[in-house]
């Protein structure tokens, strides 16, 4: 199954199971969806389900919070995380705070999917990830599929949720086949551990999921060691349980981030380990992300901004040999 | 001068192109800017233009057919008056998109050489603290001493934990027996003895771990077990002959037999029985504790002299699978630790092997086992009559 | 008008300001802290549109405590929200800029300006898909049509023709930012002309405020698309209590006093004996006994309890999930 087969199939029964559903943005109806998730919804549910909203996206969210308010359950498309700064107001300042500031009178059932990270070339205002930002706001939730599986049962997860969910997406990953598992009691805050191993954890979510496994083999044959892959799958809240459990056994972590490493997503997960399991690490945390720089344009420098496969093997095994593995 | 037009990148994320319609036919004039196909990305149908003007020369690919980027999917033959006037302005036309990268900018560099990470500060790492606390393990005394590395892991102060409660041999033992150390209560220093009592105690196996040709002899035999065959037992007559192993007589004389029996050098392969011209024999060898099935082979053209002579060899020799392969028929002799009669094992695809007992009084029992299917009982009884004759007939060693 | 009418115009609007009154004090007290907006001298546009707009979806501004007044909400739960007491009808953690209440479709208090613009326009598209025949209502103020999000709302409520009614109470000071200095004209129903029916009116006059919401509401019910109405007021305090508001001359204040609403309109009723003199003093008595039972009742009331602090962030069962 395609990735964005998985999404599509997803926002497709949430419809046709519940009239309240909508899907709102920017091409999203009668265009398919620039990255044809929505194809086909349109002709099926019509315009007004399906609704071409103009490129406003403080609009596109504040509209689907009207929306949600009065009983609907609207999925709002950005086209890119990146256009989602334009909507931040109503994102944060509204749709994650009514709950609250009501004293809990106030639902937005608002789901908000955005795909982000480094596609190919699409340079510094097309391929940035923020989830940096949804990740600390209280009152909002941040799920990252990275995967077809995910991307169906979280999707589904996030739109039956009663709260704003942030639904993260990665651009190289909707035309991506993929193997589809079927969930029995799936839950969509639990993350996944993608392979098992007994002595180093490597965290990582969406794409870099890859560009981990694509390593493991040479950190695996290098080090003579066994390697676990924790995927978080849900970024806000964070499944602190299953790093826990993965962590006690291996004693030394890393995680594996696309986006900035200064104040990136990585550090509060490190952050947190480090407050949580100090004593049971063997070596210092390692953080394999981002280059503090705007994404470039030009594809060696856009992939030197970027952790690739070789990278992440030859920082793992420099960092490793220096701290005992 | 041919122009060619390729599956166009119209995303980021595109791999590979259809080709939905083609809006021109071979033959047709387009002028720079028509539109010559339909093809879908995977966000979209696109429209493909021609950005020069001249005759479609040919389709390349068939409509519905996926092709990935960049691949030529048309050829427009471009006027050759412009292609004159158009030449030395686009020199670049002739150069392959896939060129060379250029080499990567100094800045850059910069970047990708990883500035070599200082040695993590401390004497030892937060669990390596934690653990020696829970043991009572000073560290810094240990690096006074210089017996633990700086920093000290995990795993450093797990071995100086072990080192002070058990002895050397304590240790190996729990190694073999694969004991957890934790088992043992370490107030104390742990000998050799009381972890052995432990294992008896417990009755904690010895671990051997399957050596590959171990592995393959439980392959073999599982397969040989599966096979159907039936025994038959003899007595063959048999008299010593001074300075010759018993085993290379066997060889020599089942080997002269197989000639006159074709099955006997056959193999079941698929459809058909493949008959082999030469008599080559598996015997069973044993080396420490391993058992291997060794070929003897072209046992037709071999003397006894120099049957007995291989024989001696392949004891000391290191095999290589050649030395292993190519057999249809074993040997399997026990008769030098007094067995009398056993049966045998069929060698992989062999089509049958002679179990040899003990030579007894000038007679030696021997139990033949078969795979019916390439070797019947008439086939059978006609191949060891031939055998009885053989071994009697002293006169041919 | 209806006497009966004019005697609950007058009612609301005398609760309004005395309830604002009252807060001031309670707020130089220690009482009521952070920022409280008054509403006094703005009352008319406050109960005329709510007691016109009777139905409907209503999202508004932070200078809303009047508002919520007018739609029914209780002002003993309003000035123990102000008070941060646990029995506000926000639990105490809205405040003064944040009383909403879903029973009467009351999403009062947005404290972004503009802010809730966009979400007034989603929810008229939901209510028009969901054939509902009652609309929304958008109240904001001139400092509001400046933003971005209020030309994408007009935009987008004209283009699919949504049952909104855009209500600004143009009070010519964005806090101390005369409109003139920011906007180019100071008549802002220009900047709504091309998308839809405008119309400007004295909102110093709640029965021209009440008529102008009545006709306007009709229009979107009828399905026509939104409307716009821009109402002339004036808020004789400063933007909150920080501000003394001292960028206005003497004179223009005192022109929009001899303006003020509720005089005006008792001397009107009385005038064309509409009403008696004697409803007048009830009225100012009732006023008065119910704003006496709003403050007793906040200040008897307990603070919320600590863990209240982790209500309300995410739903019961994000909650149980989500430390």
């Amino acid at each position: 199954m395609l990735y964005r087969e998985a999404l599509n199939n997803a926002i497709d029964e949430m419809m046709a199971a519940d009239e309240s559903v909508v899907i709102l943005g920017e091409d999203v109806g009668r265009y398919g969806g620039s990255y044809r998730v929505s194809e086909g919804l349109f002709a099926k549910y019509g315009a007004k389900r399906v609704i071409d909203t103009p490129i406003a996206e403080l609009s596109i969210v504040g509209n689907a919070i009207g929306m949600a308010i009065a009983g609907l359950r609207p999925i709002a498309e950005i086209m890119t995380v990146n256009f989602s700064l334009l909507a931040l107001d109503q994102i944060i300042n509204h749709a994650a705070k009514f709950r609250y500031m009501s004293g809990g009178k106030m639902t937005i059932p608002l789901t908000i999917r955005m795909p982000g990270g480094v596609s190919k070339q699409l340079a510094a205002q097309h391929s940035e990830s923020y989830e940096t930002i949804y990740t600390a706001i209280p009152g909002l939730i941040v799920l990252a599929a990275s995967n077809a599986t995910y991307a169906y049962y979280g999707l589904k997860a996030a739109i039956a949720l009663n709260d704003p969910v942030i639904f993260l997406e990665h651009e190289l990953l909707y035309p991506m086949k993929m193997e589809f598992k079927p969930q029995e009691n799936f839950d969509p805050f639990k993350a996944e551990i993608v392979k098992e191993g007994k002595d180093l954890t490597i965290i990582t979510y969406l794409k870099m999921r890859y560009d981990v496994l694509q390593a493991i083999p040479t950190i695996e044959q290098t080090l003579n060691i066994t390697v676990e892959v924790v995927d978080l799958n849900s970024l806000r809240p964070l499944d602190m349980s299953t790093i826990t459990q993965s962590i006690q056994k291996t004693k030394r972590v890393a995680i594996v981030e696309e986006d900035h490493k200064t104040g990136g997503y990585g550090a509060e997960v490190i952050a947190r380990i480090s407050e949580e399991l100090f004593y049971e690490l063997d070596a210092p945390p390692l953080r394999i992300a981002g280059q503090d720089v705007p994404i470039p344009y030009n594809r060696t420098l856009e992939l030197a901004s970027i952790p690739t496969p070789k990278k992440i093997a030859q920082k793992i095994i420099q960092w490793g040999r220096e701290n005992g593995l | 001068m041919d122009y060619k037009i390729v599956m166009p990148v119209l995303s980021d994320t595109m791999q590979k192109g259809k080709l939905i319609r083609w809006r021109v036919h071979e033959g047709d004039r387009v002028h720079k800017g028509d539109v010559i196909a339909e093809v879908e990305s995977d966000k979209a149908i696109m429209e493909v233009q021609t950005f020069q003007d001249g005759i479609v020369k040919k389709l390349l690919v068939k409509e519905g057919e996926e092709v990935p980027i960049q691949t030529p999917i048309a050829i427009i033959e471009t006027d050759t008056n412009k292609k004159e006037a158009l030449k030395p302005q686009q020199p670049q036309t002739s150069i392959s998109p896939k060129e060379e990268p250029s080499t990567v900018p100094p800045v850059i560099q910069e970047l990708l050489t990883t500035s070599p990470h200082p040695l993590p500060q401390g004497e030892a790492s937060a669990a390596a603290k934690k653990r020696a606390a829970e043991l009572g393990i000073d560290i810094q005394k240990l690096h006074s001493q210089k017996q633990l590395p700086t920093p000290a892991h995990l795993h450093d102060i797990e071995e100086i934990a072990l080192k002070r409660y058990f002895t050397p041999k304590a240790l190996k033992l729990l190694q073999d027996y694969n004991i957890d150390p934790k088992t043992f209560r370490k107030n104390h220093k742990i000998t050799d003895q009381e972890v052995m009592s432990y294992i008896k105690e417990h009755n904690i196996p010895y671990s051997v771990p399957l050596s590959a040709n171990r592995k393959a002899v439980i392959q073999t035999v599982e397969y040989a077990a599966k096979k159907p065959i039936y025994f038959v037992f003899e007595t063959f007559v048999l008299k010593k002959v001074p300075n010759y192993k018993i085993t290379a007589i066997l060889l020599k004389k089942l080997g002269d037999v197989m000639q006159k029996h074709p099955l006997t050098r056959a193999k079941l392969e698929q459809e058909y029985l493949k008959i082999y011209p030469h008599s080559n024999i598996s015997v069973a060898v044993a080396k420490g504790e391993e058992l291997y099935m060794v070929v003897c082979k072209n046992i037709e053209e071999k003397s006894l002299e120099e049957i007995n002579i291989w024989l001696q060899e392949i004891k000391d020799k290191t095999y290589i699978p050649q030395d292993l392969l190519g057999s249809t028929f074993g040997i399997s002799n026990l008769g030098m630790f007094g067995i009398e009669r056993f049966s045998a094992m069929i060698n992989k695809d062999d089509v049958g092997i002679a179990a040899f007992g003990a030579l007894q009084d000038n007679t030696i029992a021997v139990t033949f086992t078969f795979d019916h299917r390439i070797l019947n009982g008439l086939d059978a009884a006609k191949f060891i009559q031939d055998c009885k004759k053989a071994f009697q007939g002293e006169e041919n060693v | 008008m209806h006497s009966a009418r004019v005697e609950k115009f007058y009612y609301l609007m005398k609760l309004g300001r005395e309830f604002e009154l009252a807060a001031k004090e309670q707020y130089m007290q220690g009482n009521i802290a952070g920022f409280l907006h008054l509403d006094i001298g703005q009352e008319a546009c406050s109960v005329g549109s709510m007691q016109a707009f009777d139905k409907g979806d209503v999202f508004t501004h932070y200078r809303e405590h009047v508002l919520a007044i007018a739609r029914g909400m209780d002002p003993k739960l309003i000035m123990a929200e102000l008070f941060g007491k646990v029995t506000g009808v926000s639990k105490g953690k809205g405040g003064s800029m944040h009383l909403f209440e879903p029973n009467l479709n009351f999403y009062g208090g947005d404290a972004i300006v503009a802010g809730h613009l966009p979400i007034a326009v989603g929810c008229a598209y939901a209510r028009k898909i969901q054939g509902e025949k009652a609309g929304v209502f958008a109240i904001f103020g001139d400092g509001a049509s400046n933003a971005g999000a209020f030309f994408e709302s007009i935009n987008i409520a004209a283009a699919w023709k949504l049952p909104l009614i855009f209500f600004c109470e143009n009070n010519y000071y964005a806090i101390g930012t005369r409109i003139g200095w920011v906007s180019p004209f100071e008549e802002l129903y220009n900047k709504a002309r091309n998308f839809m029916p405008t119309k400007r009116i004295d909102g110093m006059d709640v029965c021209e405020v009440y008529k102008a919401v009545t006709q306007a509401k009709e229009y979107i019910e009828n399905g026509l698309g939104p409307y716009f109405i821009e109402a002339e007021t004036y808020r004789y305090e400063g933007h909150s209590m920080s501000d003394n508001g001292k960028y206005r001359s003497e004179e223009e204040i005192e022109i929009f006093k001899s303006r003020d609403p509720i005089i005006n309109l008792k001397k009107r009723a009385i005038a064309e004996g509409l009403v008696t003199p004697e409803y007048f003093d009830e009225a100012d008595q009732k006023v008065q006994k119910v704003i006496q039972e709003a403050i007793e009742f906040a200040l008897n009331s307990p603070e919320p309890p600590i863990n209240e602090l982790y209500e309300d962030v995410y739903c019961k069962e994000c909650t149980n999930v989500i430390p």
